[in-house]
């Protein structure tokens, strides 16, 4: 019997470090074999609602997305894929990195291919100065 | 101690004199940001304040007496305001320039100049500039930067005036962090403040005397509260191998927040005791409370701008460009826009010293503009050409034969019109030094036409400063092929020119005016955004609107003129002298109307004289879409290596949208291999911090 941390998170996917909001903590039962990247966790059907659907896994030490549940009867199986981002965050933000985009650290004089263009230009005219006037007649001798 | 004045006011009324503060001319700050002069220049700084409201048309003068070294001679014409002249000066030891001042006359400036007078004496002597006549109304008034007191464009009524002066007219010569002077031998430059907690400032290092040893080491000092004890740091910088005077460095103070004040010391040794040399020092204060900086980054530059070293203390950091664009550019707010203004800036383009800054980047010397007047060539100008058509072929019996054997029309070598002025300006002043009531004189033969001599030689001004400081994107798209830049220039066509020569710095147009027979040739000299200058591109052509130079042939002429003498001559003894005379005059007249055998000049009408005589430029710039939320969800082109929480260009924190070109997740601990290369496959393509 192991613990589990039931909830949800708004966050996308793709985010580092997520909110994860708890609903409960409920214990649950590992199907045998199973993997740490993608464990099954036999839970009972009435432990878990619709909404939960982010989870968290002291066991593992691993925060998990809900990728499937299967209920028959009395008994739920989740079928969970670790979030790996969530789950090693303060190792990730210490990884070495070359970054290729940034919304903070860049540097604007790199070209930028996804920059769209419009088909039309911006002229400016500066004018410097005029030549006026004519000079009497001029002898060169 | 010497006295310095400064004479303002209107132009033909009295003048308002004001004491300056007085300097000891035995020694002075040298203020050049580009050279090193081999003697002083004096700086005198003040506030200038005039009783007389200043507007544009408006005649301003000033004038300003120097103390110079000796008692020579001081020339003065009493009341009439004209410009003195400088006795046994070397003329090769100056220089001149011109630059405008800005439309807004300056609530404070600086004057600098040299005295390049040695070893001869001087004295004090009083500078007076008349202004411009009611034609200007540009604010403009050339002072060039130094030199003495050559030749100067003078005409009694016209007004302009030109003087090629000592000294130097601006309205601030330095920038100063946070807007504090730096007592420094160094000029302070490009000083930006990207966000709380950095600080740039640059210096270029010199020193009086040849003094100017690029420091091998350095001290800064955290002044921190007044209740803490100063923290000092100390590093050793890489001396650049050549050209050490003019090397430049560059600050970047890195920190959570920065100290209250920082001292900056330069020395000659690394252990810090600066061996015996010079120690420039400077206090610098920052806007932010003050904790200790954790590091500090110091950028070497060798004298054409080219970045040498960038050094931290503490930590190593790889070589990275200045003005790198890193800061807290749109933020996820979706604000977009770095140093870009987004704004087509006005038109206030100033014209100034640019013929000096060619001077001194030796690409245009001085001594290659040759005289004609070296050859006994002459420019009149001032005349009736009809006078002069009617004199040359004047009924005149005598005047008639001496030109069958000595043709004074062989001596015209031009005879043309071209454009009069240029923002005001005479482009072919009258030469002072000639008599005021001249005639035309031919070779070997005197007119009696009435004409005022000109000066003939090359005649250089600046055309104007395109001021491209401002960037409009402040990124990528202000180079090429995005930004096209176009110059008109009148009598020569229009040139492209490279953005990447001048954005974020300036064009500088030079025309050279040849008066003799109307050739141009125009100089474009960029300067870019790390202030290097290049003559990057010349281009030439004429604006002279010719008239054929009826070069007879002087043997058909003479010739047809015998043929009809002769003849007459057959008749001579037969006639009376006055029948003979009557006779050859006949001759002359039938002569007269059919000598033109030949033209030996050219018909040049000058197309280009057709064309616009306005110069301007022409900036093209794309329109990008620009969505509000690009940043955040796509980032920008970053190339930065870190860490998340720490990247090596400012140890700032990525934040938002980070894609990865390579992330190295191997070292995570109780992580799968799957794991580690699914974060490595997530970073790759793009995540949200």
């Amino acid at each position: 019997m192991i613990e589990i941390q039931v909830g949800s998170t708004p966050d996308e996917k793709i985010k580092l470090e997520k909110t994860f909001n708890i609903r409960t903590t409920i214990n649950g039962e590992i199907f045998t074999p199973c993997s740490v990247e993608s464990p099954q966790l036999i839970v009972s059907s009435d432990s878990v609602s619709n909404s939960d659907t982010y989870f968290y896994v002291p066991y593992f030490n691993r925060y998990y997305f809900l990728q499937s549940k299967d209920e028959s009867g009395d008994i739920t199986t989740l079928t969970l894929i670790c979030d790996v981002l969530m789950s090693f965050k303060n190792d990730i933000r210490n990884c070495p990195l070359i970054a290729e985009r940034s919304s903070n650290v860049f540097n604007g004089y790199l070209t930028d291919g996804e920059r769209e263009f419009k088909n039309y230009s911006l002229n400016q005219y500066i004018k410097l100065g005029e030549f006026t006037g004519m000079q009497n007649w001029l002898v060169g001798v | 101690m010497a006295i310095i004045s400064l004479y303002t006011g209107l132009y033909g009324k009295d003048l308002v004199k004001y004491e300056m503060n007085s300097v000891d001319f035995t020694s002075g700050v040298w203020q050049n940001p580009e050279t090193q002069p081999d003697n002083f220049d004096y700086q005198l700084t003040g506030a200038y304040k005039s009783i007389n409201a200043f507007t544009s048309g408006e005649n301003w003068c000033f004038g300003i007496t120097i103390p110079l070294r000796g008692t020579t001679y001081i020339q003065d014409t009493g009341t009439e305001i004209c410009p003195l002249l400088p006795y046994n000066c070397d003329e090769s030891q100056y220089e001149s320039g011109a630059f405008s001042l800005a439309a807004q006359r300056p609530a404070d400036f600086n004057i600098y100049f040299n005295d390049y007078c040695t070893p001869k004496s001087l004295g004090n002597r009083n500078w007076y500039l008349p202004c411009q006549n009611s034609e200007f109304t540009e604010n403009q008034i050339f002072i060039p930067k130094k030199g003495y007191m050559t030749s100067h464009f003078y005409t009694f009524g016209e007004g302009y005036f030109s003087l090629k002066h000592l000294w130097t007219f601006t309205n601030s010569m330095s920038k100063n962090i946070n807007d504090r002077a730096v007592p420094f031998y160094s000029t302070v430059k490009d000083s930006t403040v990207y966000n709380t907690s950095e600080l740039t400032g640059s210096y270029r290092m010199g020193g009086i005397g040849g003094d100017s040893i690029f420091p091998a080491s350095f001290v800064f000092r955290n002044n921190g509260a007044a209740d803490q004890q100063p923290v000092e740091w100390r590093g050793d910088v890489t001396v650049p191998a050549e050209g050490i005077a003019q090397s430049r460095v560059k600050f970047k103070f890195t920190a959570f927040t920065l100290p209250a004040s920082l001292t900056v010391k330069f020395g000659a040794s690394s252990d810090g005791s600066f061996g015996g040399r010079n120690v420039y020092q400077s206090n610098l204060t920052m806007p932010n409370e003050a904790i200790n900086a954790i590091g500090v980054t110091i950028l070497t530059y060798s004298p054409d701008g080219i970045l040498q070293k960038a050094v931290i203390i503490g930590t190593t950091l790889d070589f990275w460009q200045p003005k790198n664009q890193i800061g807290n550019w749109g933020a996820s707010s979706g604000i977009e826009g770095g140093d870009g203004t987004f704004t087509a800036h006005s038109d206030n383009t100033t014209a100034q010293d640019v013929l000096n800054k060619i001077e001194e980047k030796k690409f245009l010397r001085k001594n290659w503009i040759s005289n004609y007047s070296n050859y006994g060539i002459k420019l009149y100008t001032g005349f009736f050409i009809t006078d002069l058509f009617r004199e040359l072929f004047t009924s005149d019996f005598i005047n008639r034969f001496l030109q069958s054997v000595y043709n004074p029309l062989s001596s015209i070598l031009s005879l043309h019109q071209m454009p009069e002025y240029y923002n005001g300006i005479k482009l072919i002043p009258n030469d002072i030094n000639s008599p005021v009531n001249s005639t035309i004189h031919l070779s070997g033969y005197n007119t009696s036409v009435s004409a005022v001599q000109t000066v003939n030689s090359l005649n250089s001004f600046s055309a104007g400063r395109v001021d491209l400081s401002s960037l409009y994107f402040g990124s990528f798209p202000d180079y090429e092929p995005y930004t096209q830049i176009t110059l008109n220039l009148p009598f020569c066509g229009k040139i492209s020119v490279a953005p990447s020569l001048c954005m974020g710095g300036y064009i500088d147009i030079i025309y050279t005016i040849d008066a003799l027979n109307g050739g141009v040739c125009v100089n474009i000299v960029t300067t870019d955004r790390n202030d290097v200058s290049y003559p990057a591109y010349s281009v030439s052509g004429n604006c002279a609107y010719s008239l054929p130079v009826i070069g007879q042939q002087g043997g058909d002429y003479l010739k047809g003129f015998i043929n009809t003498g002769i003849s007459a001559a057959a008749t001579m003894i037969t006639k009376s002298p006055l029948t003979y005379l009557g006779t050859v005059k006949s001759a002359f007249d039938t002569v007269s109307t059919s000598h033109y055998t030949q033209s030996t000049g050219s018909v040049s009408g000058n197309i280009s004289l057709l064309d616009d005589w306005t110069v301007w430029c022409e900036i093209s710039r794309p329109e990008w879409s620009n969505p509000e939320k690009y940043s955040q969800l796509i980032g920008i082109p970053s190339d930065v290596s870190g860490t998340i929480n720490s990247n090596d260009a400012d140890f700032s924190a990525f934040t938002g949208f980070l894609k990865c070109k390579r992330f190295e997740a191997q070292g995570i601990s109780g992580a799968t291999d799957k794991e580690k290369d699914e974060i490595e496959k997530l970073l790759t393509s793009g995540i949200y911090i």
